[in-house]
């Protein structure tokens, strides 16, 4: 098995790369700073961007993880410090993570709305448990509606999609009330 | 598209980033405690408590994922249910061997 299909079917397995590559990625990088905290969070960045992008079944890998773990990186080097280019290519592999930064721009800007949120979803955790239980399934976990209705014994998935449905409105009711 | 559809939608992209907020919030926790492993392992320092003389803490208890995968879990139930079949195949045989012997005695 590849690295990537182990990311795929291990949900701890980024746990492994990050010990696997961390000292190599750190050499790498220390050309451009030395400052051992804004390594760790620049590589911290990297892994889950790598673990979001292997999720995604069209996703390939041309180059090795570690060489794509040092392009992210390095993208993120320039990124933050506002310079061009903001792509960089590493063994013709263009590393792409402009969808990961647009997500953490769209996060901080509805910060207010998502803890908000947060709460919400508290509160209807205990409310109703196993709405909850579809929701974080299905947002969080990634489980696709057949699963889903297998282990949560929803005769079939568009009845899962039905009752998240019916979920999501009960949750949104909630979250209006929370204003 | 109705306001109401375009309200149902928006609150579903936001559902989904409170969501993915939650994940990279997790996976950043769990990254941070690896790196101060790794830092604890590269350079040791005796570390003096007081109190708790000594408290393992592994990276599996940062798992934090609230329910068990879809998978794992109907792997088990599938397995549950072969060995509810080996079960019953090995009580049908038991009652066959001893109506067997029951038989062979009688018929002595």
């Amino acid at each position: 098995m590849t690295e990537l299909e182990l990311l795929r079917n291990d949900t701890h397995y980024y746990t492994i790369v990050y010990r696997q590559h961390r000292a190599v990625v750190y050499q790498h990088l220390k050309q451009f700073t030395k400052d051992e905290a804004y390594l760790a969070d620049l590589f911290q960045d990297a892994i889950i961007v790598l673990f979001e992008k292997a999720r995604d079944p069209e996703f390939t890998l041309t180059c090795s993880v570690r060489t794509y773990l040092i392009a992210i990186c390095r993208n993120q080097i320039f990124k933050r410090a506002g310079r061009a280019p903001e792509i960089v290519s590493l063994e013709g592999e263009p590393t792409n993570y402009n969808d990961w930064l647009g997500n953490q721009v769209e996060m901080e800007r509805k910060k207010t709305q998502l803890d908000r949120l947060d709460a919400a979803l508290r509160e209807f955790e205990y409310m109703a448990k196993k709405c909850y239980e579809l929701l974080y399934r299905f947002f969080y976990m990634k489980e696709s509606f057949e699963l889903i209705a297998k282990v949560m014994g929803y005769t079939n998935a568009d009845n899962a999609k039905n009752q998240k449905a019916r979920c999501q409105k009960k949750l949104r009711e909630l979250y209006l009330e929370e204003k | 598209m109705s306001a109401e559809q375009e309200q149902m939608d928006q609150f579903e992209r936001l559902l989904e980033l409170g969501f993915l907020r939650e994940r990279r919030k997790e996976m950043k926790r769990r990254l941070e405690y690896e790196e101060r492993d790794i830092e604890r392992l590269t350079s040791p320092k005796i570390e003096e408590r007081k109190g708790i003389k000594f408290q393992k803490t592994t990276s599996a208890d940062f798992d934090r994922i609230k329910f068990r995968r879809a998978t794992r879990i109907l792997e088990e139930k599938r397995k549950a249910k072969i060995q509810k079949i080996k079960n019953y195949m090995i009580l049908i045989a038991l009652i066959v061997i001893v109506l067997a012997a029951v038989l062979y005695y009688f018929s002595e």
